[in-house]
């Protein structure tokens, strides 16, 4: 045992031979962004962190954004490694991000790149940006909000308001192997508001970063707001955008598809007095069922969820939850219909569906596989939601 | 080096061919050729009947001829016992060619894409061959600290990973029919390789409980291929066909908020499991290789077994080494039953004909 133990030692001692790189001579990239350029070529933006060195007076590591065009991939990785004189280390990416372009064209290629790369975690996620995606990055080089966990932070928020759909490579390219599913991914927009005096204009086209306008210290008028935007889901089909689904369709998918968040979701009615009661609604519970009808899958879609009153005008009157109940319930059941005849009907099916079928319906499944998108946009959908008013804001309380 | 033959407990067996079976759960796909994961998670607990089946007439001979297979089937006389042992000494060589290749092309594919496979090979020979000859008391020590490191790395994967899991990738394993069930239930069976060491050396072990042993053995193993493959199928589902290594790929799923990523503990834990695994079937090629020339010294004939398996390894294309084709499976069941089967066989030959 001891002999064992000796071997072991000197495995461990042995282990400094192997060749390793220094943390000094790695660039930690924490987002990549990939655009498809006209003449065909890839433009690849790192947001990368590198280690102050010792001279610097920066204590923590320097954000920069590092911009390579080339053919392939792996010639910018390259080419990057050798502008900057350190190694592409990906191991610490948590962020891709995809230009619109790219997405029209084809993103397969782009992310089974990342795919094969080792260093990068299936959880990785996944974003196409409005516009040109570099943008962003060089971006987050002056914003924090743009940095990687910036944008990050604002794609969890939104996940758990239901208005961004789970992003990861895991997620795409499950769908995407699955002989049934839709691939689908979070669509970003930079949106840039820039107030001279005391008028202002919105300039949603994006691409323009706060940094080049703050820069501009002549013009004292100008000042610049920009934010970042999550603007829907893109679905694609053969790595190529095939839908998109705005703010509230995306809601309406999240509200019934397995693990869509929905811990905190705005959700304000307006009573028939032109009252305007502003709430906040946690699904409580979602069951989805299939049976068959006519030969055609029936899908039951049951949505439990519940509210926290948030503002609520005076003067109610005194059945007023049983009507704020009623029309979230129909707000939510539109939502969730206006996500279906945007999908489903379509014969994309982005929740995965076809699992469900193939789990309570096997015989069907089996037979009518290779037809997945004909049967599903003509399969039929009950919806089935109950809301309860879990708690109200003081005032209101009193009121009752 | 030691000769001398010292007896280990049977719970340091059960757990070193545990941790060593958990070696091809790291190359281990669930879903295998045409046969879907769900169809092998129905197709594990079946596995284990077969493997008990198997394992009966070697477990009636333990009772009723002697503890020792090799010994048993020499008093069937010596061509006989020549092939038996030749059989037995092939089997092992060729899981020790295998798992070095396997290693190796795991190292080179994932981890140093830049290294050449001959050091790893080189490595794991090296340190498994004078591991095999310090002694079965010696590596089973090892191997029992390795299984309880094993079932911690699992646990905490597994804890990691259920936030990620979804049932709705499940589905009926008899939705395509009874064939494809048969095909897997053929293909897990023969993934049973340890049940060549366990019958190699079992004599090793106080005599009494060999029933506890071997379900200690099947239980542990099919409990831990159920649960990979469960989570293969339910947090990687349909991605898992995309990546060569599904397990891997679950440990980059997993994130605990202290450790981080949890591919560099499975990493650690896979190499060390690997030279276990080596060392274990080297011991037991040598064991029979001494048995072939008994003036042999046990180093020795780790050397020799080390040296022939490292050419086989580089000789060998790696998709070669499939655990569990047909021909695995037939090899396995002649050395598990067939040859227990034909010491019985004799047995009761003998006594009729004494009888009349």
């Amino acid at each position: 045992m001891k002999r064992l133990g000796s071997v072991f030692l000197l495995l461990l001692v042995l282990s400094g031979c192997i060749p390793t790189v220094p943390l000094n001579d790695r660039a930690m990239v924490r987002a990549v962004a990939v655009d498809l350029l006209e003449d065909g070529t890839y433009q690849m933006t790192l947001q990368v962190n590198e280690a102050a060195d010792g001279g610097s007076q920066a204590s923590s590591p320097e954000q920069t954004a590092i911009t390579e065009t080339g053919r392939d991939l792996t010639e910018l990785l390259s080419k990057a490694s050798i502008s900057r004189g350190k190694q592409m280390f990906l191991g610490s990416t948590r962020l891709i991000l995809l230009g619109e372009r790219l997405a029209e064209k084809d993103i397969l290629p782009t992310l089974r790149f990342f795919n094969a790369t080792q260093q990068v975690a299936p959880t990785i996620a996944v974003a196409v940006v409005t516009g040109e995606a570099g943008e962003l990055i060089r971006a987050g080089e002056k914003a924090d909000q743009f940095s990687a966990d910036g944008i990050l932070d604002v794609l969890h928020k939104a996940q758990e308001a239901g208005y961004a759909p789970a992003s990861r490579m895991l997620e795409f390219f499950s769908q995407e192997e699955s002989q049934d599913g839709t691939p689908q991914l979070v669509l970003l927009e930079m949106e840039r508001h820039q107030s001279e005096d005391s008028s202002s204009k919105t300039e949603k086209d994006a691409v323009k970063v706060s940094a080049e306008t703050s820069s501009q210290e002549g013009e004292k008028t100008t000042r610049t707001a920009d934010k970042l935007r999550v603007s829907g889901t893109v679905l694609f089909q053969s790595g190529q955008i095939a839908a998109h689904l705005d703010p509230t369709q995306t809601r309406g998918l999240q509200w019934f598809r397995e693990r869509g968040r929905m811990k905190s979701t705005p959700l304000s009615v307006e009573l028939p007095e032109g009252d305007l009661i502003a709430a906040k609604a946690y699904l409580e519970r979602r069951r989805t069922r299939v049976r068959l009808e006519n030969d055609r899958p029936l899908f039951t879609i049951q949505i439990e969820a519940k509210t926290a009153i948030l503002e609520l005008p005076e003067d109610l009157e005194a059945d007023w939850k049983a009507q704020v109940e009623t029309l979230q319930e129909q707000l939510i059941t539109s939502e969730i219909q206006a996500a279906l005849e945007a999908t489903m009907r379509e014969g994309w099916d982005p929740c995965g569906l076809s699992r469900l079928v193939r789990q309570q319906e096997a015989g069907y499944y089996w037979d009518h596989r290779n037809e997945w998108e004909n049967w599903l946009s003509q399969s039929a959908f009950q919806v089935e939601v109950s809301c309860q008013v879990a708690h109200t804001s003081g005032t209101a309380q009193q009121r009752e | 080096m030691r000769t001398d033959l010292r007896r280990i407990s049977g719970a340091q067996l059960v757990t070193t061919l545990a941790v060593t079976r958990v070696f091809s759960l790291f190359t281990y796909v669930p879903r295998q050729g045409s046969v879907s994961g769900q169809v092998t998670l129905l197709s594990i607990p079946l596995s284990v009947a077969v493997c008990w089946l198997l394992l009966t007439p070697f477990l009636r001979m333990r009772k009723t001829c002697g503890p020792d297979l090799l010994v048993e089937c020499g008093r069937l006389g010596k061509p006989f016992s020549a092939v038996a042992v030749l059989l037995f000494l092939g089997a092992c060589l060729l899981q020790v060619a295998g798992s070095c290749s396997h290693f190796a092309f795991f190292m080179t594919s994932s981890v140093y894409q830049t290294a050449s496979r001959e050091i790893f090979i080189g490595v794991l020979l090296v340190t498994g061959g004078y591991a095999a000859a310090l002694g079965l008391e010696a590596f089973s020590r090892a191997g029992s600290l390795l299984f309880a490191f094993a079932l911690l790395v699992m646990g905490l994967m597994l804890a990691a990973l259920l936030p990620e899991i979804r049932l709705s990738q499940l589905y009926s394993p008899l939705a395509e029919g009874v064939e494809p069930l048969v095909r897997s239930l053929a293909r897990t069976t023969a993934q049973n390789v340890e049940l060549i060491l366990f019958v190699l050396l079992l004599s090793r072990c106080r005599p009494g409980h060999d029933k506890r042993y071997l379900a200690g053995l099947l239980g542990i193993t099919a409990l831990l291929y159920e649960i990979f493959t469960f989570l293969t199928l339910t947090v990687l589902g349909d991605y898992s066909r995309m990546r060569l290594f599904p397990l891997h790929t679950l440990a980059t799923v997993a994130e605990a908020s202290v450790l981080g990523r949890m591919d560099l503990l499975h990493i650690l834990l896979w190499s060390a499991v690997g030279f276990l695994r080596v060392t274990l079937y080297l011991y037991g090629a040598a064991t029979c290789l001494h048995r072939l020339a008994k003036r042999l010294s046990m180093g020795m004939a780790v050397a020799i077994c080390a040296f022939l398996t490292g050419v086989m390894a580089l000789a060998i294309p790696i998709g070669v080494w499939d655990v569990a084709s047909p021909g695995t499976l037939a090899v396995l069941s002649v050395l598990v039953a067939g040859f227990p089967l034909a010491v019985l066989a004799k047995k009761r030959f003998s006594k009729e004909e004494s009888a009349q």
